[in-house]
């Protein structure tokens, strides 16, 4: 499984078409950040931005943080 | 410079001109008795009789236009006992002085040999500074990284700003914590956010909003009136990752809280770019009226070639803090702003280095204080000030805030912008 982190771009919502349009897409949303407009989600394949015309990839979750 | 213009010249002999009131024929004569000279008028002065040929501790000389008396070798108490004495026609009296022409280039040489010295004494102050330990006078009721800051002479205490220390959460049990409401949530799945089984949280925690030690009575915390709001985004064993630190990032926006402290981070590649996702949540968190500050990290083993600056202090939307020590040395593991074509650089430094403060029951050595170092002792520091400034400056924006702190910061000698950058953090 992959996870990303990817930022809706202006004018776009995260609304009810956009939903669906990820389910058909086989990617799952775990989180979406309301203030950052960030959607954290998830998928089985690697992704490509170029299928996605609401928000942009900013990150793979690959990164670990430590104290 | 007059003085060793003087000494180049040659020493002047023990001369003084005495400045009279009074220049009576009876006074001068009552003179004579006093210092037991003769004294010649300037009239009798002539080409066979020029006045260095008269004048030695016998003999001094009046010019009777000027009221002056040129006395040789005298003895300097009756002088003073002369000036004291209201019925002595002395009013004033100096040592004779050396006078000459300058000469451009013996005045050239002389500067230069001046500046030469000089640059001596700068580099001897320099290393007297390095060396010595900024606090002369510890303070017993106060912890060294507060008084480097400047919390010894500041009215504020962070009173009613929040701030939200993102890390692996906080021991609400600690005693000096007993009269705090502190809010937090976990971004940690099946650990609380309250009970810190690392430490770090409640050590950084303390630092940022903890006031004194109920034993001793010595203060540890920045900003002792501050709201503490806990994010836990880092496990107990201490690793967290991104979306779980974004996670914490929205709900502390959500919650308006004014300052965000991470003390945390992920080591960067040389020229590696900062991250676009960090780079954005930064600047929202500032359009939301919010500050992240950041560890800048602790990759580096100085004197070799520090390591770059960390995500996601490395954004240029986030606050980078390096860490010094009680010399005001760049402590050797901070990281330093060294990726120059891509921005991540250190925007000020705070202390870092054997840093006391509050600590969790719950880790595994169990105390209620410990001392660590890191940037992450030098980040709530940072974080901590802020509140401070806020709390002064209640209409400031976070991005004004920061921009006061580091107008505000003093540079360190012999310190480097890339390790320190705009310098140590003061209080107002």
């Amino acid at each position: 499984m992959f996870t990303y982190l990817a930022k809706l771009k202006e004018g776009h919502k995260y609304d009810r078409k956009l939903r669906l349009y990820l389910k058909t897409r086989n990617v799952n949303v775990v989180k979406y950040l309301k203030k950052l407009r960030i959607l954290i989600i998830e998928s089985e394949q690697k992704i490509s931005i170029k299928n996605f015309e609401d928000f942009e990839i900013l990150e793979i979750e690959r990164r670990d943080f430590t104290i | 410079m007059e003085s060793t213009l003087n000494q180049k010249k040659g020493k002047s002999k023990n001369r003084y001109i005495v400045l009279l009131d009074e220049a009576t024929a009876p006074v001068l004569k009552k003179m004579e008795g006093e210092f037991q000279v003769s004294i010649t008028s300037s009239e009798k002065l002539s080409n066979e009789n020029k006045s260095y040929d008269i004048l030695n501790e016998k003999n001094s000389i009046f010019y009777k236009n000027l009221n002056v008396i040129v006395m040789q070798d005298v003895d300097l108490k009756y002088l003073n006992r002369a000036l004291k004495d209201s019925k002595s026609p002395v009013i004033h009296f100096e040592k004779e002085r050396d006078f000459f022409a300058f000469d451009e280039y013996d005045l050239l040489a002389e500067l230069k040999s001046q500046s030469e010295s000089l640059q001596e004494k700068i580099l001897e102050l320099e290393n007297f500074l390095r060396n010595k330990p900024i606090l002369q006078s510890p303070r017993s009721d106060m912890e060294w990284g507060l008084q480097a800051i400047g919390l010894d002479r500041t009215q504020y205490t962070g009173k009613g700003i929040d701030i939200c220390v993102l890390d692996t959460g906080f021991n609400t049990t600690h005693p000096d914590f007993s009269n705090r409401e502190i809010e937090g949530k976990s971004f940690i799945p099946d650990e609380d956010w309250d009970k810190d089984a690392n430490g770090h949280g409640t050590h950084c925690a303390g630092i940022a909003g903890g006031n004194k030690r109920l034993d001793t009575g010595r203060r540890y915390g920045v900003a002792p009136e501050s709201n503490l709001k806990i994010a836990k985004v880092l496990s107990d064993a201490g690793v967290g990752s991104t979306s779980n630190i974004i996670d914490a990032i929205d709900w502390a926006i959500t919650k308006k809280y004014r300052i965000m402290s991470l003390s945390l981070g992920s080591p960067v590649g040389m020229s590696e770019m900062p991250s676009v996702l960090f780079e954005k949540v930064g600047e929202k968190a500032l359009e939301n009226n919010c500050l992240i500050i950041a560890a800048a990290g602790n990759d580096s083993n100085r004197p070799s070639l520090p390591k770059p600056v960390s995500c996601p202090a490395n954004s240029k939307s986030i606050m980078a803090v390096a860490a010094i020590d009680e010399q005001l040395r760049v402590a050797r593991f901070s990281n330093a702003g060294i990726n120059a074509s891509t921005g991540g650089n250190v925007n000020v430094c705070a202390p870092g280095v054997n840093i006391l403060s509050s600590y969790s029951v719950n880790a595994k050595k169990p105390n209620l204080y410990t001392i660590f170092g890191g940037t992450s002792m030098a980040t709530p520091h940072v974080s901590g000030l802020a509140a401070l400034y806020m709390e002064a400056y209640p209409n400031l924006r976070s991005k004004d805030i920061w921009e006061l702190l580091e107008k505000n910061a003093k540079f360190i000698l012999n310190s480097k912008v890339r390790d320190i950058g705009k310098g140590l953090i003061q209080a107002i």
